[in-house]
């Protein structure tokens, strides 16, 4: 048991070893930036390129906690009051995807149009 | 106030069927329960210890620190839920005859209930702490709503609780014959479901970047922030647009659980061994 418990483990770490390789340097996506204040996004539409990874930086100028989220973009990230968050979104197909402060889900919101 | 009910029952929701299945897992074991409400426990703390430095962690790992979080927490996860079903694979036989021959309980420590309490630490640590900044901004907004959002929330807690009880109650109805293999079949899945988020959160960080295409859309069937989403998501890792990684973890996790049982599985073993207990 114990013996293949050490073998699972030395698999996994082989695997996280060889897939941490190859990660590429995300300097290079494109960052957009959007400021949250009193439950609005600014911008509240970005347009961005398909087929192409990008980030999105978040300010939040409230006080209070917001928390970024988008499923379809793939991203659910909390930003503390007064700080900034950065998401990765994968390289999506055309089409307009919305992102909304999950703490106030109907009224911020906002978009991301891919093309 | 509905509204802080709604977003507080949907995050606690995964940690109450998780709870759920964790309880009906070990309902014949002896002091599982306090294992249990300790991971539970545990759990809150960490989650209002991570809420308080959200920021810090955040900085961490470039701005990537929150995703690299979980992808290690739900990594231990993973690993406990795996020597959790392999550790029954070993001894569930034996346990099984035990049951038939005393007809009830077995002994405490017959069991890993440690991984176990830490899955549950673990699935109220993720959205626990997402919970407790949401209540924290409510009290820092302030203003005349305050008290209702504050209602509304605890509602909310009260209700994924109901979801742990329902899950419980559901799953204790099957016969105690079946009931190992149902919740052993729901751990496996929940191990294979908690890998491919874990792969999910290190391509999201950056850290990571292979096979991060998205393997294919199916939002248009079921709607990951649905309650039914929600309830797939959790219970056989459901995501709407996985990426290639996601697809690959999940399934290596599920075949690998699922040879390692087989062949750990005493079933290989002449049965005499098992039928002399």
């Amino acid at each position: 048991m114990n013996m293949r418990k050490l073998q699972v483990i030395a698999a996994l770490l082989a695997v996280a070893l060889g897939a941490s390789g190859f990660a590429a340097s995300a300097d290079e996506m494109k960052t957009y930036e959007i400021t949250v204040k009193d439950k609005v996004f600014t911008p509240n539409q970005i347009t961005v390129k398909a087929g192409e990874p990008f980030r999105i930086k978040l300010k939040n100028a409230n006080p209070m906690p917001v928390e970024l989220e988008s499923s379809k973009l793939g991203f659910e990230k909390v930003a503390a009051g007064f700080s900034d968050i950065l998401v990765n979104v994968r390289a999506q197909a055309p089409g307009t995807y919305t992102f909304f402060d999950d703490f106030h889900p109907k009224e911020t919101t906002g978009q991301v149009v891919v093309q | 106030m509905l509204g802080a009910l709604i977003i507080v029952f949907r995050e606690v929701f995964e940690a109450g069927l998780v709870i759920g299945i964790v309880l009906a897992a070990t309902r014949l074991v002896a002091g599982s329960r306090w294992w249990i409400a300790g991971g539970v426990l545990a759990g809150i703390a960490g989650s209002a210890l991570l809420a308080m430095f959200a920021e810090v962690v955040s900085k961490w790992a470039d701005g990537f620190g929150q995703e690299l979080f979980n992808a290690g927490v739900l990594a231990i996860a993973v690993g406990m839920l795996v020597w959790h079903n392999l550790w029954m694979a070993r001894h569930g036989r034996e346990l099984a005859a035990e049951l038939t021959a005393a007809g009830q309980a077995v002994s405490e420590g017959r069991r890993p209930l440690a991984a176990l309490a830490v899955v549950v630490g673990v699935a109220v640590l993720r959205e626990g702490a997402e919970i407790a900044l949401f209540m924290y901004g409510i009290v820092l907004a302030g203003g005349d709503s305050w008290s209702s959002l504050a209602l509304g929330s605890v509602l909310g807690l009260v209700l994924g609780g109901a979801v742990s009880a329902l899950t419980y109650l559901g799953l204790v109805k099957i016969p105690t014959r079946y009931l190992f293999s149902v919740t052993s079949g729901l751990i496996t899945l929940l191990a294979a479901s908690m890998a491919s988020q874990c792969a999910a959160f290190l391509l999201a960080s950056g850290k990571v970047n292979v096979l991060s295409a998205t393997a294919w859309d199916t939002s248009w069937l079921i709607d990951e922030g649905s309650i039914p989403g929600r309830l797939l998501h959790t219970l056989i890792g459901y995501a709407q647009t996985p990426s290639e990684l996601q697809v690959l973890v999940y399934l290596v996790t599920l075949v690998a659980i699922v040879a390692l049982t087989k062949a750990l599985s005493p079933n290989h073993a002449p049965r005499a061994a098992a039928a002399g207990r």
